[in-house]
Parts: C-alpha cells; structure tokens; sequence
C-alpha cells in the first residue's frame, strides 16, 4: 500500500524580469558570448558582456564551472569531470552507469548530472513506490552488523511471543494498550511497536532505494541491512548530501520521506548557491549569527551613519539566481531541463540582478581570520587503571572571517573547525603511541594559499593504505594509492589550504617561520562534527574553497606557481615494488601583504594548563622497549589525514 | 629467489583477479551506480508519459582545450629487457617514449623485467619528463620499507584502503 504524495511545500514565484534589465534577443551570438534571459514562459539569448554593462552578473551554469580557486591548477579538469560524472579522481574516464556522489567531499554535481536525475524523476516512477508517513513514524531506524542484527530479530520475535502470552492475563486488548501501562511488560511493549515502526520503515526503505536505482533488489536480503543496502544508502546519503555515513537516522529519513523531485530541487539549489556565490564575489552565508531576526546579529556601521546587518548573501544569490531562471519548483526545474539538451551545459550562462554588494567590499579588502580553539583538554584521556576518562566540551572550535571597515572588525562568515587533540601515532620504533597533537596558539599570517596542495607522508606513515586496486587499461591492477597524498579532495589537505606561518620581526625585516599547521579542506567531514584534527584546522571542502576563492577575489597576490616536490619513495608490498612520486607540493599563491590569523588559546579544562610533550605510552600495550622514541613534527606530520 | 616473466606475468593476472565488481573509483566515495536512463523498479506505469531522452548520460568529452602534449621518457638499463604495461598494453621494453595530451590523467605503469619484482610507477602530463626507473631484484627489495620476506600473499576484493575509507 502505498501513500500519495505531500504537497510540495508553497514556493514564492519567480518575479518576471525588471524592465530595466531586459535585453534584447540575440540569437546569433557565439555560444562564448551568449547567456540567457528568462522572459514569460521563454528564454531569449542575450549578448553577457552587454549584461555585464548593465550592471547584470553572468553566472556560469556549464559543466566547465569549477571554484575559481582552482584557476590555473590542473586538477580543474579533474574538478569538472567528477561534478559531470565522466571520470574519476585521476581524471581517467569511468564505466558507464558509474556516478560520482561527492558534494559532501566539496564537488557538487554538474547540471548536466541534475538534469538527468531532473529528468527521469520526473518520469514518476518513484512517486508512489514508497510511504513517506511510515518512514517519518520514526526518529531512527537502528542497524547492526550481520550477525547482531539477527541476534536483535531473534530477540524481536522471542519478545514478540511473551508479549502474545502476557496481553490476556493483563486484560490489555492490543499491544499499544499493555504499552500504556507500567513495569517491564510495558516497557517491553513499547520496544516493541518500535522495533516493529523500525521495521515497517526499514521496508520503505528498500523500496525507496530500490526505485531509486540505487538498489540492485536482486542481490538484497530483504529486511536485512547487507552490503548491497548499506552500499546503496551510503550513496543516497552521498547523492542528497545527508552526514549520516550509512546510518539510518532523522536527516536521512526525511531525505528518503522526500520526493526524489524535492530532493532534486535541493541538491539544485545546492549547486546553484556556489556559483551564484562565486559569480557576485561573496562571502556571507548568515553563518555569524544564530538568525537574521536576532537583535544581537552582527552589523556594521554605513556610509548612512546607521548600522546595517551583515547579509546572507550567499541565499540573496542563489534566490536571485533562481528566480532570474525562472524556477520556483521542481517542475519549474524539469521545465528548465527540458529546455536545454545536455550539449547546452557547454556553455549555459544566465544574466542575474544580484544583490549589489555591500560598502565594505573592495579589490583590497582589510581582512583577518581569529580561530578560536574552544573547548581544550590538554589532560591524558585515560587514567592510571587504563579507563578512558570522559572529556566533555561545550564550545566547539570555530573559524571567523572578518572584516576592518570604519575602525571595526565585522565578522563575514563564522565555521566550524577542527584543533588538534591526543592522537595515536606510529613513532619510529613501528609502534603505536598516544600524543598531544596540538594547535598552534597565537597571532600568525596565512602568507601562501595552496591549490590542489599534496599532503607528504612522513616516514612513519603505515604502509598498509598506500596501494589499491585500480581499473587500468581496461583491467585491474594494484597502483600506489595516491588519495591520501592528493592532489584531490581526499587528500590529507583536501583542494586547497593555507599555510599558517608565523612571522618574526628582525633586523633583516620580516621572517616567516611554518609551524606544520594549515587551515585546509577536508573530505574527513564527520571529523567537523566534533573530532581532532592533528593540529590543522579542517573546513568542508566546499567551505575551503569558497573561503579562498573569496580571499583570493579580494586581495592582492601572485601565483608562484607548482612548487616542486621532489618526492620519490619506493616500498615493497605483497612481492612487488611500488613508487610513490609527488613532483609538485601543489600550486602557491603569495597574498601581498598577508592576512593575520589569531588563534586564540581557548578555555583550557581539565588540571593540565599545557600540553605533554612526546609520546604517552597506549594503556594496555606492551612495549618492546621502556624507552620512548623521539616524536617528529613536520607539517606533514600535523596534517595526519587518515594515518593513525 | 626471484622470479621468471611468465610467474610475474601469473603474480599480476592474480593480483587483478581480485577485482572489485564496481569500478576502481574513488576510494570512501566510490562511484555509485544508477540504471541508465530509467529507475530500477517499476512498481506502476508511470504518473505521467515519459518523454525519451538519449543524452541523460555524460557527454564523453569535456571539450578540454587543446593544450599540446608532453613527451615522457621512461629510461632503464637495456640490459634488463624491460617492458613497460599499461594496464595489460604493452607498451614496449624501455626505453620508451610516451607522447599525452598535456593535463591528460596521469598513467599508472607496471614495469615487468626478467630477475626484478614488478614496478609500479606513475607518470604524470603536466609536462615533459625523464624517468629513470629502478628495478630491484628480490634481494634488493629486501632493503625497502615494507619488506617481508614471507611468501606474498593475495587478497580478493577491496584494498584495506578502500574498506577503512568506505565508513559504515
């Protein structure tokens, strides 16, 4: 049985195009000069450089978008091919019917991508298929491995039994009544009709992937939460942007409760913001307050002598953006992508009336950065005994952006962001230590911005990870796994980084002194959500790139170019040799001058007011040697990525 | 000990028979897979008529610029006759010349010589390069980090990479 489907929630309508602004039609113009205007129920073809005259800004909708960050860097064209799902994270082309679902790793799907997913959810075939009112009677639906999981059935249907056998001796007519009650029975009649919702959504869900396309039903277990299930709801939760890695919690209920159309038109409006962002040059997403309506939300002081609010700007853009598109719904959207082939994603532009920006703005814009480090337990987290002891923390680490304009510092943007933290490490005896991996506290200067940087492992870096099985030449093969090194977005610095420097005043002028730790992208994104870093300060990858798109739109720098690397290290593994080569460190930018970071120490918790240095011995392991080896500290020794 | 090509030649078909069935994509957001034009399931005929479409898939180039191509020259003792793979192409005994387009993928080789253990190599196309490659016969290898000297083993399916980084 099956449920129709919610009304779609009300949506303002697409306001029709300021007269002013209207151009006139062009239709012979070359693709390179073309951009779109829609006008009534049509589209005209404008000349974009005569849109840009009029004070219109021309947002790239092609396929060849990419941050501008990542100008000049050749992992642009790797960039555009995994948004438009045409290759992989080496640029080499993937199997046809593979899709890459990587905007949780700072890659948004390119609209040729959406208007396919446009397209064929718009043929309905997933719009009755699944009952969005059973997936939502739950706030989760638990999971375990195989063998608990029937362990947990086992359990269900034994408790099942003693609840038939108990519902007459307590006069209850139906479960939901001996539920009511007190005592264990109740409680036992409650676990129940939960696990009994559970299930009933768990069922839904399988529908819901399977119609999809995610889910191969073939080669599932129905009820059973297996590879192929995990597999298909890890890439639904990919595909529409949900954090919960393969769990089945609220966020991806209600993704699945969506209509594939909905959940469309998000991911659209997704990909929208960062080019509408990236078009106007802005930065402020609403990220410095809690809500524009709060009288405590940042201002700053006008030309007019009164205080403005900082704008989220990054919503007036994609609005903007939206509406100049004409779409206010899904089927707007499908209308949209009706109109326009795949070819036109060549090329599609559209001219937009953003918002104007803010008086603050400039070429040269006086910015600076503050970390703050939050909560800090500088403590070992175990006890003599060997128990972990909690370590709670309220405030979390955050990055702000901001401003100097009219003699205040007005906050732009405000992020969570990772501090370093105890860490186990490799040390050079080959075995695994505790260690204080702390950041850096104190005014520093962020003097380079790196593009597609690449992450060196240090020596001690296990070698278990640094070889996968790759397609190559039409077959596979075992290769020297270069993700965690990058370039790419899984590497340890993601797609971009800046290094924080810390500059010392001498007779000779200013020196610069890098301490190993960078503010960079991350595919690590559960680690935002409350984990360590190793003493990098981590940003979404999509956030990093927007935040260096918008320093590098709004100060002055030159690019130094691919600084050469060097790197070549040989290693044996499984009978055979593998070479790791990393010519270049990525590409540098110079910012002239560059821009001051403070971070701040912090509320210091716990009895320890600073860090233990060296190794801590892992409660519990026994040591070849009572001796503690030396621990290193290079950058790339504090950046970590995945390595232990 | 060392090994004779053709027990190479079996050591690498065995290392590929192990191969993932979905694509040797990204690693922790390996590409997912999606029916081609139509949902997997049909539970009813669709709400509306379905309009057909033969360019839902990604178009098969990008239109890159014509940005030239580099030269790559893969240098080895000739003496060790040894030949170059991509994949299962051989591209001949070094040394070998590769000409690319610049800012193509890079290539992932294997280089395979009588009396060495398989070399895995990359060479990238951002521009022109000399390779010198190292071969190392079993003895030799014994001085590389990772060595074991226990008989290598094979695994089926996914790296310990690809496993840890697919977070479930």
């Amino acid at each position: 049985m099956t449920a129709a489907p919610p009304p779609a929630p009300a949506r303002p309508r697409p306001q029709p195009i300021a007269a002013a602004d209207a151009l006139p039609a062009l239709s012979d113009l070359p693709p390179e000069r073309r951009a779109i205007q829609v006008v009534g129920s049509g589209e005209n073809p404008v000349d974009a450089d005569a849109a840009r005259a009029r004070g219109l800004v021309v947002v790239d909708l092609s396929d060849a978008w990419a941050p501008s960050v990542l100008e000049g860097a050749s992992y642009r064209s790797v960039f555009t091919g995994l948004a438009a799902d045409r290759s992989d994270g080496d640029g080499q082309p993937i199997a046809a019917g593979d899709r890459n679902y990587l905007e949780l790793y700072g890659i948004p799907p390119a609209l040729s991508v959406l208007r396919r997913r446009f397209l064929i959810d718009a043929q309905g075939a997933c719009a009755r298929a699944f009952d969005p009112d059973v997936l939502l009677a739950v706030d989760q639906i638990r999971t375990w491995g195989a063998s608990t999981e029937q362990k947990e059935l086992a359990k269900h249907r034994a408790r099942e039994q003693r609840l038939r056998a108990a519902r007459p001796d307590a006069g209850a007519d139906d479960l939901q009544a001996l539920a009511e009650g007190d005592g264990r029975t109740a409680r036992d009649a409650k676990e129940h009709l939960r696990f009994e919702a559970e299930r009933l959504a768990f069922a839904e869900a399988e529908k819901r992937l399977a119609c999809e396309g995610l889910m191969d039903a073939r080669k599932h277990k129905a009820g059973a939460y297996d590879t192929e299930m995990r597999t298909a709801m890890l890439d639904f939760q990919q595909k529409h942007a949900v954090m919960d890695q393969a769990d089945i919690k609220q966020a991806t209920l209600e993704a699945l409760a969506r209509q594939p159309l909905d959940n469309d038109f998000d991911a659209l409006a997704r990909a929208l913001t960062e080019r509408a962002i990236q078009a106007g040059g802005f930065i402020e997403d609403g990220s410095v307050g809690s809500s524009v309506s709060d009288p405590t939300y940042p201002t700053y002081l006008g030309a007019d002598g009164a205080r403005h609010r900082v704008p989220d700007l990054a919503t007036a853009a994609r609005e903007a953006t939206m509406n100049a598109l004409g779409i206010a719904t899904p089927e707007d959207a499908v209308a949209f992508f009706r109109r326009h082939p795949r070819d036109d994603f060549r090329w599609l532009k559209v001219a937009v009336r953003l918002p104007p920006p803010p008086e603050y703005y400039s070429r040269a814009m006086d910015l600076s950065v503050e970390i703050d480090r939050g909560d800090v337990w500088y403590d070992f987290p175990f006890d003599a005994a060997g128990v972990r002891q909690p370590q709670p923390r309220e405030r979390f680490p955050q990055l702000t952006l901001f401003v100097k304009w009219r003699g205040e510092r007005v906050p732009l943007a405000r992020w969570r962001t990772t501090v370093g933290g105890w860490r186990a490490e490799v040390a050079s005896d080959g075995q695994e230590y505790y260690r204080y991996k702390g950041s850096d506290v104190g005014p520093r200067v962020w003097r380079h911005i790196v593009t597609a940087p690449v992450w060196i492992p240090p020596p001690s870096s296990p070698l278990g990870a640094m070889t996968k099985e790759k397609r190559v030449g039409g077959t596979y093969v075992r290769v020297t796994n270069y993700e965690e090194t990058g370039p790419g977005f899984l590497s340890a610095y993601g797609m971009v980084a800046a290094i924080h420097e810390e500059m010392r005043r001498g007779p000779d002028g200013a020196r610069f002194f890098d301490n190993g730790i960078r503010t960079h992208g991350s595919f690590d994104y559960p680690s935002l959500r409350g984990r360590f870093s190793h003493g990098c300060h981590r940003l979404y990858n999509q956030l990093a790139m927007r935040l260096f798109s918008f320093v590098l739109d709004h100060r002055r720098s030159r690019v130094t170019g691919p600084v050469a690397a060097g790197y070549r290290r040989a290693f044996w593994s499984r009978g055979e040799v593998f070479e790791m080569r990393l010519p270049t460190r990525g590409t540098y930018r110079e910012l002239e001058p560059p821009i001051p970071v403070d971070v701040l120490e912090g509320r210091i918790k716990g009895t320890l007011t600073k860090p233990i240095a060296g190794y801590v011995p892992k409660p519990g392991v026994t040591y070849a040697s009572r001796r503690l080896p030396t621990a290193t500290d290079t950058p790339e020794d504090r950046a970590g990525g995945d390595a232990p | 000990m060392t090994r004779s090509a053709p027990a190479l030649v079996a050591a690498l078909m065995v290392a590929t028979l192990g191969c993932s069935s979905r694509g040797g994509g990204t690693v922790g957001a390996k590409p997912g897979r999606e029916p081609a034009g139509e949902a997997a399931v049909s539970p009813g005929p669709p709400t509306v008529a379905a309009p057909v479409y033969d360019d839902l898939e990604p178009a098969a180039s990008d239109d890159r610029a014509d940005a030239g191509t580099v030269t790559i020259k893969l240098l080895a003792d000739a003496r060790r006759q040894a030949h170059v793979f991509w994949g299962r192409k051989d591209l001949g005994v070094a040394p070998v010349v590769l000409v690319r387009p610049r800012g193509s993928a890079p290539m992932d080789l294997t280089i395979q010589a009588p009396d060495c253990l398989p070399l895995h190599t990359r060479v990238f196309t951002d521009r022109d390069d000399t390779l010198s490659l190292r071969l190392y016969t079993e003895r030799e290898a014994a001085g590389l980090p990772g060595y074991s000297p226990t008989a290598p083993t094979t695994t089926k399916g996914p790296t310990t990479a690809t496993k840890t980084r697919r977070q479930f």
